[in-house]
């Protein structure tokens, strides 16, 4: 792996509080650190209520009007920072230097705009001739596997499979030439032979064209082989940050240990019951001590429970490997081992 | 043959320009207290079929017994119930939980009140505590509670055939895992046949004795799911399978 000096995305002590019309509030991100290098692959993991969305939308200012938010910290981007400028600024300074893919492309997509419209708008170069604007539309259309791609360009949404919909979504985000890619879950809402195309069509982009990518995602198992780094968040914090394999093979937090526990494999019988993790998230709208995860921790002491775990480097493992836990060294220790890791599926 | 047994199946929609067999010769055999995983990707049919079972959708040609007896009809005690994948969707919004759950038992002219009380009993089974939940609405529940409400409804009235139509897609890992193994506790418990419809084969492996793979309405390759996702012997259930990723 290249050595990254240089963040081009720095989030450094993020704090993000919501609130609505009715003044109900909710501290969705607390102390949140993260960096993305220059082409930079980046895993983001959570369940539900864990902030890896509001994450992406701070980091893209693209925070709904009717939320009113609060946040402290600092997020730069390609040395510029971000956090305090108006949403307008926010986005002339990220130009199309960041874009986004979407979970469901036929959410994002227009329904009744065809499709090669919707990919151009989002060159901001509506002053070049036709002829350009057509090549431009056919060379990306084509970077993103599609053929037929005349076809393509005048259909609308609703003619195109998932899957095209979904290259369509990707052509759209390229087509600023960005340095940084933020995927929302991109392959969620498609089958899973289509899903395995769409991740190695962003895998090979990436490479291609040397850009940076943070993938969103519930899934740790999607990022194996894939992402340079996995950070995992829970409940407004990370919990855990490292390189892909290590997080993947010694994960020092109780909570990604759970989530690769819980969920089944494949290539090996599973005995029933499956491992559960006891209770449900806290309450992101009630003062938190100590760690979040604490009330549904197997390990969590007296300390768990009242003081905060700073973000230390795990024992034993790489430079980089970082997680908030009290119980790292007992963690590592105590746990059951995990499953020896079956491979990758492919070559 | 006890249990649900569908023979040569056929479902046919009208479609611009003709007809669509989404189900086109579909067999397949769910004995009791046993668990069926059906597979397959969007369009493969496996909805339709689950539907057709239950009488949602009207079937073409083909037969759907149970003991030996036409299904359709029978929604009482040892009758046919289903599990949709979005709960919040398939619970009247209005109503609070405890009798979204005792409604189950409302064609067995049974009283309010003992209804309530096995509503309750029901509740507690699948880990929601009465106290907590009999008086929720379902726009105060999460997606899994929602889920167990929507479980322990069909539980209650006692189903000879459950078929469960995506029921642990698009919540996360954490409740994923407790719904999944409720579904195995409690069907094992009462002996009811299972149908599980799933795009996750992982799950699948988990939960179920034997697996159906489906495409285009059509059945690719079934038997015992720890066999054939070992060794699957079809090429389509072999690239399902390879598609798969792992940690």
């Amino acid at each position: 792996m290249t050595h990254h000096n240089h963040p081009l995305l720095s989030v450094r002590g993020l704090s993000v509080g919501l609130s609505d019309v009715d003044g109900r509030s909710a501290h969705v991100l607390e102390d949140v650190d993260l960096t993305v290098a220059a082409s930079e692959s980046v895993g983001l993991v959570g369940e539900s209520g864990s902030g890896k969305s509001v994450l992406a939308r701070t980091v893209l200012g693209l925070h709904p009007r009717t939320t009113h938010i609060t946040a402290q910290g600092g997020i730069s981007f390609a040395g510029n920072e971000l956090l305090g400028l108006t949403p307008r600024a926010h986005r002339q300074t990220l130009g199309t230097d960041v874009s986004m893919i979407f979970q469901d492309p036929s959410s994002s997509l227009n329904p009744v705009v065809r499709v090669g419209a919707q990919i151009l708008e989002a060159t901001h170069r509506r002053q070049s001739s036709a002829h350009q604007r057509r090549a431009l539309l056919t060379g990306l259309l084509e970077s993103v596997g599609l053929t037929d791609v005349e076809r393509i360009a005048r259909a609308y949404p609703s003619e195109l499979s998932g899957g095209q919909r979904q290259r369509v979504g990707i052509a759209a985000a390229l087509a600023g030439a960005p340095r940084l890619l933020m995927a929302d879950e991109p392959t969620t809402a498609l089958d899973v032979s289509v899903q395995r195309t769409i991740l190695d069509l962003l895998d090979q982009l990436r490479h291609e064209r040397s850009l940076a990518m943070i993938h969103v995602t519930h899934d740790l198992a999607l990022l194996s082989g894939r992402s340079d780094r996995i950070i995992v968040l829970y409940a407004g914090r990370v919990m855990e940050d490292g390189p892909t394999p290590q997080v993947l093979t010694q994960p020092a937090h109780p909570y990604t240990r759970a989530l690769m526990e819980m969920r089944p494999r494949l290539r090996r019988p599973q005995p029933l019951p499956l491992p559960q993790i006891r209770g449900d998230l806290p309450r992101l709208d009630q003062p938190r001590t100590g760690c979040p995860f604490a009330p549904r921790c197997a390990l969590a002491d007296t300390r768990c429970h009242s003081e905060r775990p700073p973000t230390t480097p795990v024992p034993e493992s790489t430079l980089g490997h970082v997680a908030a836990c009290w119980r790292t060294v007992e963690a590592a220790a105590l746990a059951v081992p995990l499953r020896e890791p079956a491979g990758r599926s492919h070559p | 043959m006890s249990g649900l047994v569908v023979t040569d199946l056929h479902v046919r929609y009208r479609v611009p320009g003709g007809v669509l067999d989404a189900v086109g010769g579909v067999s397949l055999a769910v004995r009791p207290g046993s668990a069926v995983g059906l597979v397959g990707e969007s369009g493969s049919g496996k909805s339709s079929l689950a539907r057709a079972i239950v009488g949602l959708t009207p079937i073409f040609s083909g037969s759907i017994l149970l003991d030996g007896q036409p299904v359709a009809p029978r929604r009482g005690p040892g009758g046919v119930q289903m599990v949709f994948q979005d709960p919040i969707g398939s619970l009247n919004p209005s109503r609070q939980v405890i009798d979204i759950v005792a409604e189950s038992l409302t064609i067995d002219g049974v009283r309010r009140a003992t209804r309530r009380e096995r509503a309750a009993e029901m509740l507690t089974e699948v880990g929601l505590p009465p106290n907590l939940f009999a008086t929720r609405r379902p726009g105060q529940l999460s997606g899994g509670q929602a889920q167990r409400v929507a479980i322990a409804r069909a539980l209650l009235a006692e189903p000879a055939v459950l078929v469960a139509d995506e029921p642990v897609s698009g919540v996360d890992v954490s409740v994923q895992a407790g719904l999944v193994n409720l579904l195995h506790r409690t069907t094992s418990k009462s002996g009811a046949a299972m149908l599980f419809v799933s795009h996750d084969l992982a799950i699948v492996r988990a939960l179920c004795d034997d697996i159906v793979v489906l495409k285009n309405g059509q059945v690719r390759e079934a038997g015992r799911t720890n066999a054939v996702i070992d060794d699957p012997q079809d090429s389509y259930t072999r690239e399902l399978i390879e598609a798969v990723p792992e940690i």
